[in-house]
């Protein structure tokens, strides 16, 4: 569904095929890359900064020592995205003494986002922001992970249900659920209808 | 432009649709043209798209959290924690190096001086500027660049045959094996670098080791380079075909690229000068490494700057005088020294 419109000469892609080579500027490039994105995906599951870096550490480490081992992925963001889900919650999830199975066999886990520090143009659009942030909040974590890859990260279904580890219907009945109740509880018929927002979100990147 | 699909949908299709979240997260010309036109076409819906065209602009607008200040933190630790793991296989190398030395001395001092003479390597240095052609034992020949080193047994007779080059060197080898399938340990042909241990058949290739790199370009035939002292084949060898182009440093692995025109690679050899596109750094290094000039630059003088194109020339006069008219720069040779400054 993403265009993946790259900003970059080199693709993704073409660095991962180099890194695996042993290509040392290559692997650097793909850091360089990923950082932002990683710990910013990674805040949501934690705001223990410290633990986010740990798992980027060992996520990169690994990816070095096993190099020759990797093939090269479609989506080398989607990729690290899925590894470093997978490293982060195993690592809270060894802090928390009781763990609890769901029917999916994944631990609980919080997903967590803020508005806090955003500059909003007006009464309405402030309403609007109070609002989408009491509804997300409200949903149970899997829901908010999903609604964030989606309407934040861009993925497709597909995606979205490689990284989390679920069923692409699994990942549609998610979201359904998470979405369901949107339109009534955004009380629609108020908003105006011209108010178009003309300032287009291209994410913090 | 088909909207059918569109006609009938509510609030929730359309955060359902990728097609319609794809327009407001990765916005284009095209999209926004599809969706200006299905509002021509269905007015009713405006209010259900922007709706959720709200919905999604305000959800993206979330507070961002990346972490940059400890960006080049975390990559020093990254990094520290693979040159730790790595250490102990390079101390094993080192410890295979020496081994195999302690080796060779031991069996050489105990055999006495007559056998140890005749046992004895040879050992061929060329001087800077000096191309030289050796003909190995097994009338295999190697064109010697300037400031280069090569060493062999005196004697093939039974054995592997194995050189040692330090330098740059051009490789003729000949074929000895009969079955190519089943190659026997005396019929390999082995060139060692510092870094690397090159394998051949029976092919042509060129060598070229300075400054703790290895490079090697094949032109005919078919090598394998594996890691010089890598006696428990640790890290994964590598097969070249014709065109190769290998670059090892100390610390790395082997990247290969395809090159163009490998012949380029052994223009030395007929005692031309030949580069291509070759910044003056490049051109600087050749005249240091295989020529022995001292190249000094004024300090307004940018080692960056290319030379687009060609140049092919027989002495090093006639590169410097191409040089100096091309980008308008004085340079002046006495003796060893080649000083280089603006005009």
């Amino acid at each position: 569904m993403a265009d993946n419109l790259s900003k970059y000469i080199i693709e993704d892609t073409e660095l991962w095929a180099s890194f695996k080579e042993g290509d040392w500027h290559a692997y650097t490039e793909i850091y360089n890359r990923h950082f932002k994105l990683l710990n910013n995906y990674g805040y949501k599951f934690t705001k223990d900064i410290e633990l986010i870096e740990d798992s980027v550490h060992d996520l990169f480490v690994k990816l070095w020592t096993n190099k020759s081992n990797l093939s090269v992925p479609v989506s080398v963001k989607n990729y690290l995205y899925k590894s470093l889900r997978g490293d982060l919650l195993r690592k809270l999830a060894a802090h928390v003494r009781f763990v609890h199975i769901d029917e999916d066999h994944h631990h609980d886990f919080m997903f967590e986002l803020s508005f806090d520090h955003q500059i909003v143009a007006n009464e309405e659009e402030l309403a609007l922001q109070k609002n989408v942030k009491q509804v997300i909040q409200t949903l149970p974590a899997r829901q908010q992970e999903i609604i964030y890859l989606r309407f934040y990260e861009g993925l497709s279904y597909e995606e979205i249900s490689e990284i989390m580890g679920i069923t692409v219907s699994s990942t549609y009945k998610l979201l359904y659920k998470g979405i369901g109740n949107l339109q009534d509880v955004l009380d629609v018929s108020k908003l105006s209808v011209i108010c178009l927002l003309s300032v287009m979100i291209k994410g913090a990147f | 432009m088909d909207f059918s699909r569109y006609i009938t949908f509510t609030y929730d299709d359309f955060l359902n649709d990728d097609f319609f979240v794809g327009h407001i997260v990765n916005p284009s010309a095209d999209k926004t043209k599809f969706w200006e036109l299905y509002l021509e076409h269905y007015p009713e819906k405006k209010s259900t798209i922007a709706a959720a065209r709200q919905f999604i602009v305000a959800y993206r607008k979330q507070d961002v959290h990346t972490n940059e200040v400890h960006m080049d933190r975390v990559w020093e630790k990254i990094s520290r924690t693979i040159q730790m793991e790595e250490q102990p296989a390079k101390k094993n190398f080192k410890l295979y190096s020496f081994l195999r030395i302690a080796a060779v001395l031991f069996i050489a001092t105990s055999l006495g001086l007559g056998y140890w003479w005749t046992k004895k390597d040879i050992e061929i240095t060329t001087a800077f500027g000096e191309i030289r052609t050796v003909i190995l034992p097994d009338h295999s020949t190697l064109i010697l660049n300037g400031n280069s080193t090569v060493t062999y047994a005196r004697n093939w007779d039974g054995v592997k045959r194995e050189v040692w080059i330090k330098g740059e060197g051009f490789f003729k080898v000949q074929h000895l094996n009969r079955d190519t399938l089943h190659i026997l340990q005396n019929e390999k042909f082995v060139v060692h670098t510092d870094e690397l241990d090159i394998e051949v058949l029976g092919t042509s290739f060129n060598v070229r080791n300075r400054h703790h790199q290895s490079k090697v370009g094949l032109l005919t035939g078919k090598i394998k380079i594996s890691y010089a002292g890598d006696i428990k084949k640790q890290r994964p060898s590598l097969i070249m075909a014709p065109g190769d182009y290998a670059v090892q440093h100390a610390d790395q692995q082997v990247k290969v690229k395809k090159l163009i025109n490998p012949e380029l690679l052994i223009t030395w050899t007929r005692h031309q000068l030949v580069f291509k596109d070759a910044t003056l750094e490049e051109i600087a290094q050749t005249l240091q490494d295989d020529f022995g000039y001292k190249v000094e630059f004024d300090q307004n003088i940018s080692v960056k700057q290319k030379i687009e194109g060609e140049i092919n020339v027989t002495t090093v006069d006639e590169l410097l005088g191409l040089i100096s008219s091309t980008l308008h720069i004085d340079i002046t040779k006495n003796v060893k020294t080649i000083k280089i400054t603006p005009q």
